[in-house]
């Protein structure tokens, strides 16, 4: 009982020295992938994005991740002119190349929930923005993005929880996440069910920060809303 | 408690197996990509040194055998659940896994090699030719092993996810050098090749012939050989603690397989040199 222990113990803190790489693929790919997100239901707005946009959304929400991973890591270093372009020092790193294939993915994903809550504001209240004469852009800041933020978020917090649980993919393209460093425990001990059981629980204790903080988020921007 | 879900998930998994299986052929398992030991043909058969060794040794035994591939991250899973009878993987026999698994008597010896892309930094190591024994005493040990860890300071080195050769660079060549893991041989290949891992860390075994392919002549192998301590000390059939009888079987074949020339036939066959163990 007492190996036990001590073996959980030794375990489990080699798993949390690797939770930063987790926590900094996952944010960088948030905030990456919502940025490229926003762009794209932005961009499906105007006459020329629109295809583009689509094509996008079409290509990276209709493959796996893993080959995107694959294809990214592996793929884009036999593609001559970025093996030996000025991009190499960024592609030879495998965060970044998991971090580029996280953003691709999860921002199809999140602008198809960023239109969704965009058609979901009654048309009438932008006309009747446009009749109070309000230009495009106060439209956007005053009448549109706070309602979008407060319809998408519910969804918005599920493909973030889903994008923390996405990072373990990461290990298979050699970055040491907490998966990356479970695997390796594995490699000497042989006790597959102890070490991701561990690595289980960092996940959960990520997802459930994450979850209480939505929680706390859509609490306070439904104040006021009568609801 | 753990060890109890452990169990219990054995004893599921051997129930459910069992019921699965018919008469009394050893399964075998081994992992179908790591030439020349054994690999995949486009047929999706089975070849190399093990499927052609293993089919000796069966044959000696009068038992019908059947050789599955699988990832060797999962291997020693399948073995202690009962899914497979017996790996032939080109094991090595090393501390960590003795403690989990009951090594039958070496059927070859080989060592661990380094190999980097010609030109480049490392391709000028020492000591290339020379033997470092990790478990023998030897004063020339100490002087290799440093010159060694200075090389390796700040290199990336690159190793399958096996648990040799990457205690062998944390435990012996210590902090300053760099290990990234991988799933399998290939990637790890890619990745030397590409330059993004400046050498890798294998078995001689599976370097030499990958020097005489096309790509492979793009590397070289260069410092000294390397054996024991967490490295091994030779191949060994690997089966369940429990198993006695059938690794005593097993054991008897592999000394008749010795003693008429039929391993030695098979060594010189797949890998052109001679990997009888001391």
């Amino acid at each position: 009982m007492n190996e036990e222990i001590a073996f959980l113990t030794v375990t489990g803190l080699a798993i949390v020295r690797a939770l930063p790489v987790t926590v900094v693929l996952a944010l960088t790919s948030a905030l990456g992938a919502s940025a490229v997100a926003v762009a794209l239901v932005a961009a499906q707005a105007t006459r020329v994005g629109r295809p583009l946009a689509q094509v996008w959304i079409f290509v990276f929400r209709g493959t796996p991740l893993l080959l995107q991973m694959f294809m990214v890591y592996y793929g884009l270093a036999a593609v001559g002119p970025i093996r030996h372009g000025l991009l190499w020092p960024l592609f030879r790193d495998p965060l970044f190349c998991a971090f580029a294939a996280m953003t691709c993915c999860c921002s199809a994903y999140i602008a198809e929930v960023l239109r969704a809550a965009w058609q979901a504001i009654p048309p009438g209240q932008v006309e009747a923005a446009q009749a109070c004469g309000m230009s495009r852009w106060t439209r956007v800041r005053r009448v549109i993005a706070p309602q979008m933020l407060r319809l998408a978020l519910p969804a918005y917090g599920n493909e973030l929880v889903m994008l923390i649980k996405s990072t373990s993919l990461a290990s298979t393209i050699t970055v040491l996440d907490v998966t990356g460093v479970a695997q390796t425990l594995i490699a000497h001990s042989y006790r597959t069910l102890e070490v991701f059981c561990l690595a289980a629980a960092v996940y959960l204790g990520l997802t459930a920060g994450l979850t209480a903080l939505l929680r706390r988020i859509e609490r306070n921007l439904e104040r006021g809303t009568g609801r | 408690m753990i060890r109890a879900g452990v169990l219990a998930l054995a004893l599921l998994a051997g129930a459910c197996h069992g019921a699965a299986r018919s008469g009394d052929d050893l399964v075998i398992g081994t992992e179908g990509a790591y030439p020349p030991w054994n690999f995949t043909r486009a047929d999706g058969t089975l070849a190399g040194f093990e499927p052609d060794y293993l089919r000796d040794l069966c044959a000696r035994l009068h038992r019908p055998c059947r050789m599955v591939a699988m990832d060797w991250d999962g291997m020693i899973g399948a073995l202690q659940t009962g899914k497979i009878d017996l790996i032939a993987d080109a094991v090595q026999i090393t501390p960590d896994r003795a403690a989990v698994l009951a090594f039958g008597r070496p059927y070859a010896m080989t060592t661990g090699v380094i190999a980097t892309l010609r030109g480049s930094a490392l391709s000028r190591l020492a000591d290339t030719g020379a033997t470092l024994d990790v478990d023998r005493p030897d004063p020339l040990r100490e002087d290799i092993t440093d010159r060694l860890r200075k090389a390796l300071a700040g290199k990336v080195v690159g190793v399958e996810l096996s648990g040799a050769f990457d205690a062998f660079l944390t435990q012996t060549i210590g902090p300053g050098v760099t290990v990234r893991y991988y799933r399998t041989m290939g990637e790890r290949d890619l990745d030397l090749l590409n330059g993004r891992i400046d050498a890798t860390l294998e078995d001689e075994s599976y370097i030499r012939p990958l020097l005489a392919t096309r790509d492979g002549t793009a590397l070289v192998m260069v410092g000294p050989r390397l054996v024991g301590g967490s490295l091994g000390r030779g191949e060994a059939l690997a089966f369940r603690k429990g198993d006695t009888a059938l690794r005593a079987d097993f054991d008897r074949a592999i000394g008749a397989s010795r003693a008429d020339g039929t391993v030695h036939r098979l060594y010189l066959q797949w890998f052109r040199m001679d990997a009888s163990p001391q």
